[in-house]
């Protein structure tokens, strides 16, 4: 079976600015691959060349062993949910349709089966939020709108997930619940990539763990990957180590000018540490 | 009783509320994304520079169908430059506002050339409804049909769009082309209600009924059907003032269709009288 993503000397970024430059790595299918690095280390923009949106400057991308547009129908993607206009009119299961978006032409434009209905209704049931599916998606708390979003990723039922930041701003127990989802879609054989600043939720949950910074600063299991140094390297300082011997659990108050939360990731990094039960940190 | 039958006996009322009915479907249909989107500048501005394109036709000669072409040529051409100026990064409200001013100064200033200039400039700024021509209505129903036909056609694509560009685009969706798209079709029903109500007014046309809508229901095709209901109710209610009250036909239908919104805005949950108890309250 071909690699879930390959990636060769990528160089790439937006009007110029260059945010990617020589990357490479492969991720094998099946994997949860957390992807760890500070705001404009690249993250974004490596998965949106994974989705086809940004083109390599230089370099080969291969999705699924093909090129990121022709496979985006086996490709699930999950923006930030700073990203969405929530103000915009649409019920839940009009947000989780647009996943089942496909290009049709003539009469099929409009057929609209009970089956599609069907695999709507599972992807809020998998999200515990099929109660929902009538309400507006702006009413909903911000976990719930992350959920509806996740459900949307989902609702294709794709080989590979691309999610960014999807638990951000969740609290302890919906966090769990949906990185227990996304360990039982990897078992299940899906490829998972995670975007994320909590390094303690990536060393507990992701099989590999890549550290990105413009270019790859390190890749491979979390015990291996996850050390203080590499955490000071790829996060240039900005980041509290916390726990103490074997286990490595560190977290990232990065600044996070980009999407104006950082008061939701300041609460985030809290609840991180009570989860963890660490009590004893210091700046590194 | 008569008071209410009377005025739909002659035959200009007919015409006129034939007219009305056809330019405020087009209206709801492209104003639920104008409304939803926060299209309304461009949406203004869309409308004055058509008048631009609608003077070159009317100096050259051209009858009601060429009118209409070139003011849908030039609000096609408005659409499009703010597109271009947006990318190479003006920022989108200097680019409508200058394509606004310069197009429509152009139009008046073209329409300035023309003999009885006051008469023409006036029908131009405040519609011709109840004088309005047979070929006229032809090209109003023309212009709702394609209106109607293109949303119910890419309805999926426009609301996939609007709601997430960067999702869409992932799915395949061409998205320049779509929102591309919406613009040409907020033209084409922006030249539908100039016919109608004039350029100063069209905007009214396009973002009242669906404002009004988006009060009541919160689904885009009910805001879409919702609006055309309030559109319709506007231009009876509106020439009912008009024929009894002895005014202009367009100018009564807007100001109904904004009171429309007002009296739903003060009743609604979300409106006024929520915003007053809470005032209240603390």
């Amino acid at each position: 079976m071909a690699s879930a993503i390959e990636v060769k000397n990528l160089t790439t970024g937006y009007r110029g600015h260059t945010a990617l430059e020589d990357v490479s790595f492969s991720m094998p299918p099946g994997k949860f691959l957390g992807l760890l690095g500070p705001n404009g280390s690249g993250k974004s923009t490596l998965i949106k060349t994974l989705i086809g949106l940004l083109d390599p400057w230089e370099g080969d991308v291969r999705v699924l062993g093909e090129t990121p547009r022709a496979v985006r129908r086996r490709v699930g993607y999950m923006p930030q949910a700073e990203d969405i206009d929530w103000t915009f009119p649409a019920t839940v299961s009009e947000v989780v349709a647009m996943g089942l978006y496909r290009r049709a032409f003539g009469l099929s434009r409009f057929r609209r089966g009970s089956e599609e209905q069907d695999r709507i209704m599972a992807a809020l049931k998998r999200l515990s939020v099929d109660h929902l599916a009538d309400r507006q998606a702006g009413e909903l708390s911000g976990g719930q709108q992350r959920r509806v979003l996740c459900a949307r990723a989902l609702v294709k039922d794709p080989d590979l997930f691309l999610l960014d930041e999807p638990t951000a701003g969740l609290d302890a127990r919906s966090e769990e619940e949906m990185l227990d989802l996304l360990s039982e879609l990897a078992a299940d054989g899906a490829s998972i990539v995670l975007c994320t600043h909590d390094i303690g939720c990536a060393y507990d949950r992701c099989d590999l763990t890549l550290f990105l910074n413009r270019n790859v600063m390190t890749y491979g299991p979390p015990a291996v990957t996850i050390t203080e140094e590499m955490l000071n390297r790829t996060f240039e300082g900005h980041v509290l180590v916390m726990g103490s011997g074997g286990s490595r659990l560190a977290l990232a108050p990065h600044d996070h000018h980009e999407h104006g939360d950082a008061h939701e990731d300041h609460e985030h990094s809290h609840h991180s540490h009570a989860l963890h039960g660490h009590d004893e940190h210091g700046r590194v | 009783m008569e008071w209410f039958t009377d005025p739909w006996q002659h035959e200009f009322m007919q015409r006129a509320l034939l007219a009305g009915a056809l330019v405020a479907l087009a209206s709801s249909v492209v104003g639920a994304f104008v409304v939803i989107k926060g299209l309304a500048f461009l949406t203004d501005a869309v409308a004055h520079t058509s008048l631009a394109g609608a003077a070159i036709a009317f100096l050259a000669g051209g009858g009601s169908i060429a009118i209409s072409l070139g003011a849908a040529g030039a609000a096609g051409v408005t659409a499009v430059a703010v597109s271009l100026l947006t990318r190479a990064r003006l920022r989108e409200d200097t680019a409508i506002g200058l394509l606004f001013a310069a197009l429509f100064a152009f139009g008046v200033l073209l329409i300035s050339r023309a003999r009885n200039y006051t008469l023409e400039l006036s029908s131009f700024l405040v519609g011709n409804i109840l004088t309005v021509p047979t070929d006229d209505i032809i090209v109003m129903g023309v212009l709702s049909a394609v209106v109607v036909v293109v949303m119910a056609i890419f309805y999926r694509e426009m609301l996939f769009v609007a709601y997430d560009p960067t999702m869409a685009a992932a799915a395949g969706v061409p998205v320049a082309i779509v929102q591309t798209g919406l613009m040409v079709l907020v033209s084409l029903a922006a030249v539908a209600a100039f016919r109608l109500v004039g350029v100063v007014m069209v905007m009214a046309m396009l973002v009242a009924p669906a404002a009004t809508a988006a009060l009541v229901v919160r689904r885009v095709p009910l805001i879409m059907l919702v609006g055309a209901l309030f559109g319709v109710l506007a231009v009876v209610i509106g020439l009912y003032v008009s024929y009894h009250a002895d005014v202009a036909a367009g100018p009564s239908i807007v100001v109904t269709s904004v009171l429309f919104f007002f009296m739903v805005f003060a009743l609604s949950p979300r409106g006024i009288g929520s915003s007053l108890r809470r005032i209240l309250a603390t």
